[in-house]
């Protein structure tokens, strides 16, 4: 796997630079998520954000409901905004509790520390671990297969970020503006991002 | 009619003859003169010969009357004409009915007073014996049906004390003036736009029975908003109601004399062995109507009112003709009607549901249709064969509901009833009706609350059992976040797979022995979603399991195809079937179209959760072939 980058609004920025120049982005962006807000949303969960997750959900409140088509990469239905990502966390936790007595072997089928932040027919959790300013590991969670559910897909947010944007460079992901999608080569993609799991 | 049993033509006419010419209670009848009498009772006579005829007695060629100038080749183009659509719209008030089948009661009056000329769609309109009987033939009987009826001089309506010792009694003539030489629909025109009150035709219940002989057990009449052609015209609806029962009931037939004397020691029969004419009533054979005894009753009583009437064959024109064409007129009805939703017969009687009067009629219409134009009678041969003559009548009982009882259930419930000859048969899962639980019957040869003979064949139809393989299910492992189904989850489950195995091509035993993941009603949005979607494609059944990493359709495929291919409703997810970890998810490739869906998000995360429980816990291996059984009548489950 590649190293491990840290999310910084630097990359951030960048990654919205590339979307911007695709056509990909319009105009009216979600507010950002302050800090105070964050704690206040995620409170009922009993986590804490680690920095990534707060970099994330500072950006735009992390949703792609501002993006034209459907959204890059992975996402799948879509990147949530912090209030769904927990509500999402709160449905799938619930789900998840069904089968507490299943996975004697597996370990707990969700992580409590692990908090979606894109919404497939489960969800792309990030990990926010005890140590906040720790690398937080991506988990592509598919509960109808056990095997995978705790396996990682990127070391860190961070790195994921790095991926797009390499992508986007290299032509892995390009935006058809005509038919408002994008259009993906894996051939010109990261090994690593392909593995993720992407549409 | 006694008087033409076992008679000659010529007996019957000399008979006849003299029977006329000394009955004074016939001349007290309007304008019918002596000779108008004679010829018409002599038609009269021929008529319940030819009635004899259908029955099977003799030759119809041996027994015209050359005087009646009646050829073969005429009443065969009557009897074509039976099997058109006569048809004649009376208005009843707001109302439009249209009556259809009518000419078959006129049929009989017809080709005995026409001598061939053509058929102009007779009529006959019972309840007030209006014969609207036009041909443009000159034969005098033809006149002498107007005459008597209903004459351009005669006025539009009068009162009549009807024929005394009859048993008849009219309050209300109707007239159908200005008729002579019109044919029917000329006449019935006429006499909308002139008399503009057509209903007039039709007599009401009490009418009927007022007078000294006032019946004490009348069947009751109809119920507003009964199902009968002319609701005011009980005798008219019960003879309807009788036809359906003479079919449909199995034929409790014995004979008139039989089963009066068990209602009443003293009664003399004058109709032995029963037959289909003679009666001065509505009800063409009281034989069937032992199914109702309450109307039965109601036909001895009738019956002993003017026993030596009968016995000595002075039986008026009238009292016969309402007989013979109501029973007709019956059969014309039932041809053309069936109740409509909803309808009802007379209450009080076996019939009075509209889906017991519905299967009769419908089982009359449908001997009917097979039947040859003109054998009337045979129909009612053909519901009372095998019991002709039988001292008793033979036990009839109704049909029970069996619905939600098993086969045996059903086959115990009728034996009880005693009914001799029933047959259950098995349904195969292919045509497993799903709505029903295993062994429920599924349907009856003979429709529940009609009333059937005890000989009669019966079969009952029920689901096969899935109890074997639902046994074998009870062992296996399941999950261990789940309750164990009961038994009755456990059949279902069987019930469901072995269904769906029969239309996937499955074998009952994979069901027996395969891994089979069962997504329930706790997950209903994706459970059905599914469930639709075997329907569509039954292989779909056996799903072969391949682990996520070992996938190679890319994840996420379905975003590119409708409807998942635009941003989930929120609380939505895309769902797809057959599931991602199987061998037949993705597309495009080989075979059909996976079904993708947006559900409820918990539901599709609550059922991957459970499969990936299946697959993991019952230990699957690429390729491993399993049994997926969608149903929404248990929770989920899996079986390994």
């Amino acid at each position: 796997m590649s190293d491990t980058v840290l999310l910084t609004s630097e990359l951030l920025g960048s990654y919205e630079t590339r979307l911007r120049s695709a056509g990909v982005l319009v105009d009216e962006a979600p507010a950002p998520r302050s800090r105070t807000d964050q704690d206040e949303i995620t409170r009922p969960l009993g986590l804490v954000l680690s920095e990534e997750a707060r970099l994330w959900w500072g950006w735009h409140d992390g949703s792609s409901g501002w993006w034209r088509g459907n959204c890059l990469g992975f996402c799948g239905d879509g990147f949530t905004s912090l209030e769904r990502a927990v509500k999402l966390a709160t449905e799938l936790r619930g789900v998840a509790e069904e089968f507490t007595e299943e996975v004697d072997e597996a370990g707990e089928l969700l992580d409590r520390a692990w908090l979606p932040f894109a919404e497939t027919r489960y969800a792309i959790t990030i990990d926010c671990g005890d140590d906040p300013g720790a690398p937080s590991p991506v988990r592509n969670i598919a509960f109808e297969d056990w095997s995978s559910v705790r396996q990682v897909v990127a070391p860190s947010l961070g790195t994921l970020v790095t991926w797009w944007c390499e992508a986007i460079d290299n032509g892995g992901w390009v935006w058809d503006t005509a038919a408002s999608e994008w259009v993906t080569d894996k051939e010109r993609m990261n090994p690593e991002l392909v593995k993720v799991g992407t549409w | 009619m006694g008087f033409v049993d076992s008679k000659t033509a010529a007996q019957v006419e000399r008979q006849l003859a003299t029977d006329l010419a000394g009955n004074e209670k016939l001349s007290n009848f309007g304008t019918f003169s002596a000779e108008h009498k004679l010829e018409d009772e002599r038609a009269l006579g021929i008529m319940e010969w030819e009635q004899k005829e259908y029955d099977g007695v003799g030759s119809i060629t041996s027994h015209l009357d050359p005087e009646a100038g009646i050829s073969t080749s005429a009443i065969e183009t009557y009897e074509s004409e039976i099997a058109g659509d006569a048809s004649v719209a009376i208005d009843e008030g707001a109302v439009e009915t249209e009556i259809s089948g009518y000419a078959l009661a006129a049929l009989r009056v017809s080709k005995l007073v026409d001598a061939g000329a053509p058929l102009v769609a007779p009529t006959l309109l019972l309840g007030e014996l209006v014969y609207l009987d036009i041909t443009t033939g000159s034969n005098p009987l033809t006149h002498d049906v107007l005459k008597l009826f209903g004459s351009d001089d005669e006025p539009e309506s009068h009162e009549t004390t009807g024929l005394e010792g009859t048993g008849i009694k009219r309050e209300k003539w109707v007239w159908v003036p200005g008729c002579s030489g019109k044919t029917v629909t000329q006449c019935v025109t006429y006499w909308r736009s002139e008399a503009g009150e057509s209903r007039k035709v039709y007599l009401e219940w009490p009418q009927w029975y007022n007078g000294s002989w006032r019946i004490e057990a009348s069947p009751p009449a109809p119920a507003a908003g009964a199902y009968f052609l002319a609701a005011e015209t009980t005798e008219t609806s019960n003879t309807f109601y009788t036809a359906a029962a003479a079919y449909s009931g199995g034929g409790a037939y014995g004979s008139h004399e039989q089963a009066c004397d068990e209602q009443a020691a003293g009664w003399e029969p004058v109709e032995p062995g029963g037959g289909l004419i003679g009666w001065p009533m509505v009800v063409p054979h009281s034989t069937t109507i032992a199914a109702s005894s309450e109307y039965f009753e109601h036909a001895c009583l009738f019956h002993r009112s003017e026993p030596s009437e009968w016995r000595e064959g002075h039986i008026s024109r009238e009292a016969q003709s309402i007989t013979r064409s109501e029973e007709q007129m019956a059969v014309g009805l039932t041809r053309s009607h069936t109740p409509p939703e909803g309808a009802r017969g007379i209450e009080g009687t076996p019939y009075e549901s509209a889906g017991a009067l519905r299967e009769g009629v419908e089982a009359l219409a449908t001997h009917l249709e097979g039947e040859e134009p003109g054998h009337l009678g045979e129909m009612f041969d053909h519901a009372t064969e095998g019991n002709e003559g039988k001292s008793t009548l033979p036990g009839a009982h109704t049909i029970p509901s069996c619905s939600g009882k098993t086969g045996t259930e059903c086959d115990e419930l009728m034996k009880a009833d005693g009914f001799k000859h029933i047959t259950l048969a098995t349904l195969t899962w292919a045509e497993d009706t799903m709505e029903l639980r295993e062994e429920r019957v599924t349907a009856l040869s003979k429709a529940p609350g009609t009333l059937v003979d005890l000989d009669a064949a019966i079969t009952i139809t029920q689901n096969p059992s899935a109890r074997t393989v639902a046994k074998k299910l009870e062992e296996r492992p399941g999950p261990k976040s789940k309750p164990e189904p009961s038994k009755e989850e456990y059949d279902v489950i069987a019930e469901r797979c072995l269904y769906l195995a029969a239309k996937g091509g499955v074998t009952e035993s994979e069901c027996a022995n395969e891994p089979i993941f069962v997504s329930g009603n706790n997950t209903p949005e994706t459970t059905k979603e599914d469930e639709k979607a075997l329907e569509r494609e039954p292989d779909w059944v056996g799903l072969h399991f391949v682990s996520k990493a070992e996938q190679m359709v890319t994840e996420g495929w379905y975003k590119s195809y409708e409807p998942c291919n635009v941003a989930a409703p929120e609380g939505k997810a895309c769902h797809e079937f057959p599931f991602y970890t199987t061998e037949e998810a993705g597309w495009p490739k080989a075979g059909a179209k996976p079904a993708i869906e947006y559900v409820k998000t918990t539901d599709n995360s609550s059922q991957g959760g459970l499969l990936g429980a299946f697959q993991t816990n019952c230990s699957l291996s690429r390729g491993q072939k399993y049994l997926y059984a969608p149903q929404t009548a248990t929770p989920s489950y899996y079986i390994c």
